[in-house]
């Protein structure tokens, strides 16, 4: 179990969050811009320090200002996946994955990882030859190899275009559960929290303002009688009374009629993550032999 | 043999200048580049002063400080039993000092040109800061440490004002090839100094033809 309670003041900006990290489990740190998502993960990380407050992790702590405690980033035990992702440049894939393994065996298991990623046959390539997707995996692996007990990923698929995001959320949420470890990442993509998390932090202005699964956040309580879908806009058709958007969930394409004033009011545009909310007054559910069950 | 010798000297005088600026230039360089030091600012003007002070100037106060009458003067005298100034080993300490920003300056733009987040990243992976340094941040800057190392030893064998003002003309032990050519003007030997001030023409020319190769191969190979 991971615990934060930390404060931290720059600029005008003050951050004051409290939260726990449920053990062997996936979280996210959702939020608009400029929540303060990303310093909460660069003071778990310590590379940054809070004001004030205390960081542990399993039992350890890792910042504790009353007792001046500030153990430095590489004494935490914490495998660190950067936006851009940050390989070193002048060293091949090989030697970016071996880069945080001690010992003689280290090079059997760089291989192992390397092929676990799919990436066998790539160990001499330099970063700048690999693709967005590419680099991604190999960083993740970098962080992955010294079998840390807590992974921070820091928005790590913003970096990738749409289609290559959807792709990798799979595989990434693969490759963390083979390795079954602590993970914390940031993110403002709705969908990534819903493909990804178990657990959701919701953090606005510096605060945490909810927690709990993805469904206790973001789903209605009545579910019964209402319909709630996250999808991304992929086309908008306007005039000038209605629009009709087509929205995208996992694999699936609807379209919905909305009054084009609420368009421009929403500034939507497609790539957009929305959630889609519909309400039925009279639900029946009824049983079709052969297909399941449908309402 | 004694046409040769200003120049051996200022090979000599270069060399050791270049190694002691690589060796203490390159912490200091890191240190300024990362430092959050407030009087930072105050630092650098220290470090810059060379590029605008006259050669004399400088050399004045290094005289100055170094004489039988100053504290490092009688300091050195007292454990060396001989002079700082006009000696070899006193145009050193001026060669360093008025070598400074060449060094520095290429040395902590490049520590500073290194993406924040590989450092972080190399921490984050369990090394040590010092392992960080060799292994990431010195090979990412090595374009702007091998500029600035072939920039000083090329503008330390071209000085002249603070060499002449701290060391004299003492063949052998301070006569280097700048000095030769301004000694020989004075006597009209003009062939000579022409051969010496070809020659430093020369060889200015291919350092920093080096430099800017070095420069494009780098940037080629690394981006």
């Amino acid at each position: 179990m991971l615990n934060i309670c930390v404060k931290k003041t720059w600029n005008e900006f003050r951050l004051d969050v409290s939260f726990e990290i449920p053990h062997k489990k996936i979280t996210a740190l959702f939020g608009p811009s400029g929540s303060g998502k990303t310093t909460a993960l660069r003071i778990i990380s310590g590379l940054e320090m809070a004001d004030d407050g205390i960081v542990t992790c399993e039992e350890e702590i890792w910042f504790h200002k009353m007792k001046r405690i500030n153990m430095p980033p590489q004494q935490r035990s914490i495998g660190f996946l950067f936006q851009d992702y940050a390989l070193f440049p002048h060293m091949t894939v090989e030697r970016n994955v071996a880069y945080g393994i001690k010992g003689k065996e280290r090079l059997q298991e760089v291989k192992e990882l390397i092929l676990l990623v799919g990436l066998s046959g790539y160990e001499q390539y330099y970063p700048s030859q690999l693709s967005g997707g590419q680099k991604q995996r190999i960083a993740l692996i970098r962080a992955l190899a010294r079998k840390p007990h807590l992974l921070l990923l820091d928005e790590p698929l913003s970096a990738l275009d749409m289609e290559a995001r959807l792709r990798l959320q799979e595989d990434l949420k693969q490759i963390i559960q083979q390795f079954h470890i602590t993970t914390v990442f940031v993110t403002h993509d709705i969908t990534e929290v819903y493909k990804l998390a178990d657990y959701v932090v919701v953090l606005d202005a510096g605060n945490v303002v909810k927690q709990g699964t993805p469904e206790e956040i973001f789903m209605g309580k009545r579910l019964s009688t209402r319909i709630q879908i996250v999808g991304k806009v992929v086309d908008i058709e306007s005039d000038s009374i209605m629009a009709a958007v087509t929205v995208m969930h996992e694999d699936q394409y609807f379209k919905t009629l909305i009054d084009s004033e609420e368009i421009q009011r929403l500034n939507l545009t497609v790539g957009d993550d929305v959630v889609v909310g519909a309400k039925a007054s009279d639900v029946i559910l009824f049983k079709e032999y052969g297909s399941g069950i449908r309402s | 043999m004694d046409f040769a010798a200003p120049f051996l000297l200022t090979l000599k005088l270069s060399t050791i200048t270049t190694l002691l600026l690589f060796i203490l230039g390159i912490p200091f360089s890191y240190w300024l580049a990362f430092s959050r030091f407030r009087g930072k600012f105050f630092v650098e003007s220290v470090v810059a002063l060379p590029l605008v002070l006259p050669p004399t100037v400088l050399g004045f106060y290094l005289l100055m400080s170094m004489g039988g009458n100053s504290f490092i003067g009688r300091w050195y005298e007292g454990i060396f039993n001989k002079t700082l100034a006009f000696s070899f080993q006193g145009l050193i300490v001026g060669s360093f000092i008025y070598n400074l920003p060449f060094a520095i300056r290429p040395f902590q733009s490049a520590f500073a040109g290194v993406d924040k987040r590989v450092i972080e990243a190399s921490w984050s992976l369990g090394r040590s800061k010092l392992y960080t340094f060799f292994f990431v941040v010195f090979p990412l800057s090595r374009q702007g440490i091998i500029t600035g190392c072939m920039l000083s030893f090329a503008h330390c064998v071209g000085e002249f004002g603070v060499v002449l003002m701290i060391g004299g003309n003492i063949p052998g032990i301070t006569r280097v090839a700048s000095v030769a050519i301004y000694d020989e003007v004075q006597t009209l030997n003009y062939g000579t100094a022409n051969i010496y001030a070809s020659i430093l023409l020369a060889f200015s020319f291919v350092i920093l033809a080096v430099v800017y190769f070095i420069n494009r191969r780098f940037s080629v190979r690394l981006f």
